[in-house]
């Protein structure tokens, strides 16, 4: 036979050979994972918990720009700072008046994030039931873990939004349910039994200052008592228990005093250096906090990356920083003096033109003003020509509109906005520490009238600045005790939802400027103070609560009631 | 020729003959001319030997050229190549055979040297008559063109050119004119008068009626064609130089909807869609490059496409999944008959900006700063007179006073682009190649700028006739793609090109890079190398065979099919390093390092992937005639296997930012591997009716199943049916008769099924994103992995179905004078897969999965006209096509109880909630209770509508847009064509219109510089009829969307021109060259009319941070020999 006759002989049965693969389709992805290959085996088990803990971090977003880690968001929404440039519209609107259901900023993430972090959580407890041939042990604390996580979240809903509903399952796409807001009492109850069950099992490591290396950083019983302590130390407060059921109080001091106890017996005490306390990973006060990436890495930052651009937004314009928040000068006016007074106290001896002189310590561990040594140089903010004023060398965008900067987590060798190599601030993120724990606990004992024992404790956190005991009693002590929260947790997300726990926001806030220390030197070289006027904030009744989406009220078919005011 | 030769001493042989000069203007015809320099020796010493019996001529023929350096020249159709003939001689002359092989015939022959051409008597008989008129015709580089036809325009009496082109004919008394007409040429009709002499130029026919069309799977002449499908021609995709194919598609075919979204060597596609939006989520068309999908057009070397074809309606249902968004079929070039054509081509372009956006200058954007501060209660803060003056001057720039045009700065004025090509292609009967290679080299639009293209391509297409039967083919092509780029984001650059305060120097006077935000970004380093490169190179080897089988066993039927293997590989290496800027100088008057300079670190990214894709496609065929029926089936099989795969490292503290340095050279310390894969098969099963009637109505029907593995067992098929139809009308006896004017008049309908499974895939799974380096815990630095649940599983998910409408009219009269086109469509899309998240809550716990529930319609008509003339030499074309869309949300999830204007349905797709403007806030609306304002509205700000009147703004009174933000509704566009003699021109405006741009301001202010119309007319208390807003950052535009700054970015463009001149054959060949044409072209000239005004209103970001489209401006030269 020809070889010109052979070849289409050969050609056709090829095609027909290769061409009738039957399986052809019948491919699965390889670059992903599913049910089957993830909740029945320890190692991905353990991975999945890992994916749960990022609920922590439901304020990150995608958009870097301007944006703050975690939660030091609330600050600006608060007394504490003003925030000179806008995250996704959160503070132009809350500023001016303008917060609304359809307008409000990224507290529209903040809920859809926290409760999908909540859906990762439910699903783990919907499949845990396949992990038959893992460890029983670790499947015990896996689920505690995630019990943390999700209460957590709940706790974290139930401060911005008050009652919100409670969704513990997985719904399918065919069968779901859009359930009504539970009552904050609901919540708060969820919380607390979530919490109490696994104090009863008892199966996670005490406190990060006993367990192994490599558990750091994961849930503790420590923790799980803070949260518990915490839960009810909101649940007892105005905001939440307008008519002021003392039993609520009694309730939440237990829980806080067995917080305290717990972490105490565990390893936990005050860390000796306020001025360190929020540079030193892993120190003896952290009882639970999330860290942050500092190497280096080749995708650069991100939600993805877990990089904290803190020493980037924070700091002053001179040492490169964006200067992102602005400290106010009434959070400054807040640090006492070194003797415990007031500053408007006409004894304090207090000068404007020597502001920085003999305060709290504190406030300089906080905050940088003109005059501050700082990376080799002092801070200028004084007109004209001062290196970290708006006439810097770098100048315009990046001054303080306020005068002063940030210090407190800023590390002095951290490079700010290390582009090029995409290093991240080390910082830990504190969500509780032992000071806290004090606090709480000396807030509910001044509820509930015992004084003494709530002087005690603010005496240990105040004794660690090097702070003279209080002596205060009744209303002067609540007064007290209310600035020293807010100078001890300056900008660990307590001020604003203190405030509105307390339900005094409107009070303190509304209406009111921002204020500001102008700083001006003549040729001489000698400089004036002057306090001016900014911005004025408002901060309406309404605002106690945030705004629930209105898409998701809509959404709802309005199931969802919104929060009063809107 | 002989068939059994090796390829090599075949093509050797081919050469051979490369003596003469050879062109192919049409399949059926052979043209030559002679060579002053022949000569009859070679014939008078040459001897043949030659035995046949009953063998057709066509065989001796190719005997006697095979044995020998003869060549026949003839035309088929009027040559019997099939009669059988004997003969035997030995040893002799050629004029003996062949006298001996046409004795009895009326074929004559001329040899002349090498040449044999062979004509019937009467064609060499009307050389020798002397009658009335004669001339010579010829093709438009002077060859001349025989077998033309000349006909007394009215009468029968007619004659044909002989082998030189010459004619002589008998014209009657009163005979106006002569009408010459030839196969794929303009025909002409020129006005005897009293003329002897008319010499004619002919022209091939620009969209001749006879003209083929690729219409999948098969072709058609494109009177017969059924569908809407618009054709391109290679020689248009060719005249425009321009870097990147995809831009070279606006304006020339209707339904075409062109816009470019960069500027940037090597990422500078152009989104192409076909009649608009359709869909709810991938849009972009399917490209079919020889049969294979290849995903984009954008890196094809133009000068390799025969054609190009638009699939608009229901005739890309043969295309069936991916095909419901339109077809872009793309056919290279192949080898023809005849002699080698070597060509060769040279491009050089310069490119620019379109559009320069005028900022503010120095003076002008810190005199608006000035204001913000007062706006924001820090009157303190304003700069001095004194210092505003400096920056006016210029007196003191190193102290920040100066006025810098970053722009300028940083963008050149003119970036070159060269292009080189050469091909080569001819072959004979039995074996034609084509054969191309290409070079582009684009550089950076800026100065010192380390961004670049360079591209080399090569392509070699063989058809190899085995038999009568058996027809083979190889096409092997591949690409290298080298890109590099500065590691800084464009995004970042162009924003900093626009927004720097320009009170700060690029360098200081010592010539010191400035460090300007102190962050260490400076444009004059982000555009160039100084940071270290990413370079991504890429390679692509598509290779084929396939096979066409005319099967012995029934009369019609054949087999054809092919197996293709495409290879690509790609590598990235991106270096990074530090580069040193400098502070302004300090006390002691040094000049501090900024920031950048402290960063040691070094590092190194390399990835590398690759990727296959396999594909198998076989066809039976079936062909049948009988009587006045025409019957065309096929039946098919094809199937793909892609897959590809990557890997990546990564090291820090490199020892060396040598060019060369490896991953080796870095610290094992915080070292990265990472790699991933993918793989997606497909398989199809379809097939293709096609019938007609007497050459008047025409039927295509197809059935198309497709298989996708992305959904579940069960639902992975889809069956997409089409159905078209078409009748000539110009055909029928009575139109002919009554209006002979009219050449062509067809009606065209088409409706069918397409699929569309280009969505996130396997849904029905829920699956897990294993993502490693996630969670910190466990000391410091320790990243840990995660997984994240995907959505929930969609047990039902399958393809979403477009049904699309068409009908159609093409008319054709008084011979093209007036041609036009005519479509009006209707898709439908039904099961679009799209999230039900407006129905249900995010608290409820479900990470929606893509649901078949949409439905959505696209609508719109497209026009063609055509007015084709030629006055003696001078020949024209216009053409001027419009083409409108508009879609609309047919069913889309809606939120329960949704507010009447902000519902989605009715709407077009992707409509946004905007807030309605009004100008701005005057203080007497500020001081006015009863006008409604949001939350810290001041006068000058952004005047927001309260539009369901509650006397509140709020979120309640935003309105879902009707406008079509980004994609235009109406692309129009004009094409003009002249030539005459040597001269040929070439424009080609584009247009758009219905299409709006949301330009974003949110950095206006103390952050950025800005445009300086919003400078120049921004409010102040002393300018309250201000178009803009008060310098103030809080203002309402800032956090909402609002149509304040929704502004028309119409346009109409001139996006080609090109002016190109043949030099006279008599001079080329001083040269020793064929043909030699020079040309200057350019590209997106200007802008005839921009309603954006401030930057290109194709522009791809929402404030013109981006690589800009380029004008470019050519001048090329192209040879053949």
């Amino acid at each position: 036979m020809k070889i010109k006759n052979i070849i289409p002989i050969l050609l056709i049965s090829a095609f027909l050979a290769v061409g009738c693969s039957k399986d052809l389709l019948d491919i699965k992805p390889v670059d992903k994972f599913t049910e089957a290959n993830v909740f029945t085996d320890a190692k991905t088990l353990e991975i999945y918990v890992n994916g749960c803990y990022r609920g922590f971090y439901t304020f990150d977003v995608l958009d870097w720009w301007f944006s703050l880690p975690l939660e030091h968001f609330t600050s600006p929404l608060s007394d504490e700072n003003y925030a000179k440039f806008d995250f996704w519209g959160t503070w132009i609107i809350n500023h001016n008046g303008a917060l609304d259901p359809s307008n409000l900023g990224c507290f529209q993430m903040k809920w859809s994030k926290t409760y999908e972090s909540v859906k990762n959580c439910n699903l783990f407890m919907d499949n845990i039931a396949l992990a038959k041939n893992v460890d029983p042990l670790l499947v015990g604390r896996y689920t505690d873990e995630v019990r943390f996580i999700r209460a957590y979240l709940y706790f974290d809903l139930l401060r911005y939004w008050g009652g919100v509903p409670i969704v513990t399952t997985v719904p399918s796409l065919d069968n779901y349910k859009v359930t009504p807001r539970n009552t904050p009492e609901q919540v708060v109850d969820f919380i607390v039994s979530e919490l109490d069950q696994i104090i009863a099992l008892d199966k996670l490591p005490k406190s990060n200052q006993t367990c192994e290396d490599s558990y750091k950083g994961r849930a503790t019983m420590a923790a799980v008592h803070a949260l518990k302590a915490r839960t009810l130390l909101y649940a007892a407060s105005p905001l939440f228990n307008p008519s002021n059921d003392q039993s609520k109080w009694t309730i939440a001091a237990t829980a806080c005093k067995a917080a305290i106890d717990y972490a105490e017996a565990n390893g936990h005490q005050l860390f000796a250096d306020y001025g360190k306390l929020f540079i030193t990973p892993y120190n003896s006060e952290e009882i639970f906090i999330r860290s942050w990436w500092s190497g280096t890495s080749e995708t650069g930052w991100g939600w993805g990356q877990q990089v904290s651009l803190l020493d980037l937004y924070f700091n002053s314009p001179s040492n490169g920083g964006w200067c992102s928040l602005c400290p106010t000068q009434d959070m400054v006016e807040s640090y006492e003096t070194l003797e415990g007074k007031k500053i408007t106290d006409p004894t304090s001896g207090y000068k404007l033109d020597h502001f920085w002189e003999n305060r709290d310590p504190r406030f300089a561990q906080s905050i940088l003003f003109d005059g501050s040594q700082w990376k080799g140089h002092k801070i200028e903010t004084f007109l004209p020509g001062g290196i970290d004023s708006n006439e810097g060398p770098v100048g315009g965008w990046n001054y303080s509109v306020t005068g002063y900067f940030v210090k407190k987590f800023l590390k002095e060798d951290v490079v700010p906005g290390d582009y090029d190599t995409k290093k991240g601030s080390p910082q830990h993120n504190i969500i509780f520490r032992l000071a806290e724990l004090y606090l709480n606990y000396a807030e509910t004992q001044i509820e509930l009238g015992n004084d003494e024992e709530a002087r005690k404790y603010i005496n240990m956190v105040r004794a660690r600045s090097t702070m003279p005991a209080i002596a205060d009693a009744g209303a002067a002590l609540k007064e007290r005790y209310r600035n020293e929260r807010k100078v001890e947790l300056f900008m660990e997300n307590h001020r604003y939802n203190d405030l509105r726990r307390w339900d005094i926001a409107t009070s303190v806030m509304d209406n009111k400027a921002i204020r500001a220390i102008e700083i001006r030197k003549s040729d001489s070289g000698a400089k004036t103070y002057n306090i001016e006027n900014r911005q004025v904030i408002m901060f309406p009744e309404r605002y106690r609560f945030v705004p629930i989406p209105k898409d998701e009220i809509d959404r709802s078919n309005k199931v969802l009631i919104q929060n009063p005011g809107y | 020729m002989k068939k059994n030769k090796p390829f090599g001493e075949l093509f050797c042989h081919s050469l051979k003959k490369t003596l003469l000069t050879m062109r192919i203007a049409v399949v059926l015809m052979i043209l030559g001319i002679l060579q002053a320099h022949a000569n009859d020796a070679y014939s008078q010493k040459t001897r043949l030997s030659v035995n046949f019996s009953q063998t057709q001529l066509v065989k001796v023929l190719d005997q006697i050229e095979s044995e020998s350096e003869f060549f026949f020249l003839y035309n088929e159709k009027l040559l019997d190549t099939e009669r059988k003939v004997s003969i035997t001689e030995k040893d002799q002359l050629i004029s003996v055979i062949l006298d001996d092989l046409f004795a009895s015939t009326d074929i004559r022959y001329s040899i002349v040297d090498r040449k044999i051409i062979l004509a019937p008597a009467y064609l060499s008989e009307a050389a020798q008559q002397q009658n009335k008129v004669t001339g010579t015709v010829t093709i438009k580089n002077g060859e001349p063109l025989p077998g033309v036809n000349v006909v007394v325009t009215g009468t029968t009496q007619g004659t044909l050119t002989d082998v030189a082109g010459k004619y002589s004919i008998e014209v009657p008394q009163g005979s106006k004119s002569l009408r010459f007409s030839f196969v794929g040429m303009e025909p002409q009709e020129i006005s005897i008068g009293t003329l002897t002499q008319i010499n004619v130029t002919m022209a091939e026919s620009a969209i001749g009626l006879e003209e083929i069309v690729v219409i999948g799977y098969g072709t058609r002449k494109k009177e017969t064609l059924t569908g809407s499908i618009s054709k391109v021609e290679g020689t248009e995709m060719k005249m425009n130089p321009s870097p990147n194919l995809s831009s070279s598609l606006g304006g020339k075919v209707p339904g075409i909807v062109s816009i470019n979204y960069s500027g940037q060597p090597g990422e500078d596609g152009n989104k192409i869609l076909i009649r608009g939006l359709g869909t709810l989520g991938d849009n972009s068309p399917l490209i079919i490059v020889d049969g294979i999908d290849v995903g984009t057009i954008d890196r094809l070397d133009p000068n390799d496409i025969e054609s190009l074809s638009v699939l608009k309606d229901a005739s890309a249902a043969i295309y069936g999944s991916k095909a419901a968004n339109g077809v872009i079929i793309v056919t290279t070039k192949r080898g023809s008959k005849g002699k080698a054509i070597i060509e060769y081509g040279y491009n050089y372009g310069l490119g620019q900006p379109t559009v320069k956006p005028q900022i503010a200058n120095g003076y002008e954007y810190n005199k608006y700063v000035n204001a913000y501060y007062v706006a924001n209660n820090e009157s303190g803060k304003q700069m001095s007179d004194a210092d505003l003056e400096k920056i006016k001057t210029g007196s003191d720039p190193d102290n920040y006073f100066a006025n810098t045009d970053w722009w300028s700065t940083v963008v050149r004025d003119y970036t070159p682009i060269q292009r080189h090509t050469a091909s080569i292609r001819g072959g004979t009967d039995e074996l034609k190649y084509y054969a191309s290679a290409g070079y582009l080299d684009q550089r950076s639009v800026f100065k010192n700028g380390a961004d670049g293209f360079k591209q080399i391509n090569y392509r070699a297409n063989l058809d190899w006739q085995l038999s009568k039967s058996i027809k083979l083919g190889i096409n092997l092509s591949g690409r290298f793609d080298d890109k590099t780029q500065p590691n800084t984001p464009m995004s970042d650059t162009w924003w900093m090109a626009q927004s720097i305060n320009p009170r700060y120097p690029a360098y200081f006077s010592n010539g010191l890079p400035t460090d300007v935000y102190a962050d260490g970004w400076n444009p004059v380093m982000m555009v160039s190398d100084a940071g270290g490169i990413t370079e991504d190179k890429s390679n692509s080897y598509q290779s084929m065979m396939t096979f066409e089988i005319k099967l012995p066993w029934v009369k019609g039927l054949s087999v054809d099919g092919w197996y293709s293997m495409d290879k690509g590989q790609g590598n990235s290496r991106k270096q990074q390093y530090p580069w040193t800027v400098y502070g302004r100088k300090d006390a002691n008057g040094n000049y501090p390092t900024g920031i950048s300079n402290l960063l040691a670190q070094i590092s190194l990214f390399e990835s590398a992937n690759w990727n296959s894709s396999e594909t198998i496609n076989s066809k039976l065929n079936y062909v049948k005639k009988f009587g006045k029926h025409d019957l065309n089936i096929f039946v098919a099989y094809e199937q793909n296997k892609y897959e590809s795969k990557w890997i990546s490292g990564y090291r820090n503290d490199m020892i060396s930012t040598n060019k060369d340095a490896q991953l080796f050279m870095g610290a094992q310390l915080g070292q990265v591997a990472n790699g991933s894969a993918y793989k997606m098969n497909r398989q199809n099963y379809f097939s293709r009716l096609s019938y007609n009637y007497s050459g008047k109505y025409y039927l295509d029907a197809t059935f198309r199943r497709d298989g996708s593995p992305i959904f579940p067992a069960g639902k992975r098929f889809g069956n997409f049916p089409s159905i078209s139809a078409s009748w000539r009308i110009s055909e029928e006896s009575f139109l002919k008769n009554s209006a002979p004017y009219i050449n062509n008049l067809k009606l065209r309908a088409s409706w069918g099924q397409l699929g569309n499974d280009r969505v996130a895939e396997y849904q029905y799974l829920t699956a897990y994103n294993y993502v490693d380096s996630q969670v910190l815990m466990g000391g410091a630095n320790n990243l840990l992995p995660a997984f994240y649940p995907g959505v929930n599983a969609n047990p039902n998910i399958t393809w979403e179905v477009a049904e699309n409408k068409n009908v159609g009219i093409d008319a054709g009269l008084w011979d093209r004078l007036i041609e036009v086109e005519f479509d009006l469509f209707s898709n439908s899309r039904k099961n679009i897969l799209i999230q039900r998240n407006a129905s249900i809550p995010d608290y409820v716990g479900l990470k929606l999965p893509e649901e078949n529930l949409g439905k959505m319609r696209n609508s719109g008509f497209e026009i063609l006209l055509t007015h084709n003339k030629q006055i003696g030499d001078f020949k024209y074309s216009i053409s001027g096509n419009y083409s409108y869309n508009n879609n609309e949300v047919i069913y889309i999830d809606e939120t329960p109880n949704v507010l009447e204007w902000q519902k989605r349905t009715g709407k077009p797709f992707g409509a946004e909630l905007y807030y309605q403007t009004n100008g701005l806030y005057s203080p007497a609306d500020i001081a006015d209770a009863q006008v409604p304002k949001y939350g810290g509205a001041e006068a000058g700000d952004i005047k927001v509508v309260d539009y369901n009147k509650d006397g509140v703004i709020n979120g309640d009174d935003r309105v879902r847009m009707d406008k079509s933000l980004d994609v235009p509704r109406v692309m129009y566009g004009f094409n003009l064509k002249g030539s005459y003699k040597g001269f040929d021109l070439n424009i080609v405006f584009q247009g758009a219109e219905k299409v709006y741009r949301y330009l974003t301001t949110d950095d206006i202010g103390i952050r950025g510089n800005f445009l300086k119309e919003y400078y120049t007319n921004y409010w102040t208390e002393s300018n309250q009829s201000a178009r803009w807003p008060k310098a103030n950052p809080n203002t309402f535009g800032s956090t909402n969307n609002n149509d304040f700054f929704v502004l028309p970015a119409g346009y109409l463009r001139l996006s080609f021109m090109e002016l190109g001149y043949n030099i006279p054959k008599s001079i080329a060949k001083i040269v020793m060259l064929d043909n030699v044409r020079f040309y200057f072209s350019g590209s997106n000239l200007f802008l005839i009319y921009n309603k954006l005004k401030y930057y290109d209103p194709e522009m791809a970001d929402s404030r013109g941070n981006y690589y800009p489209k380029q004008r470019i401006l050519n001048f090329g030269v192209n040879v053949s020999f």
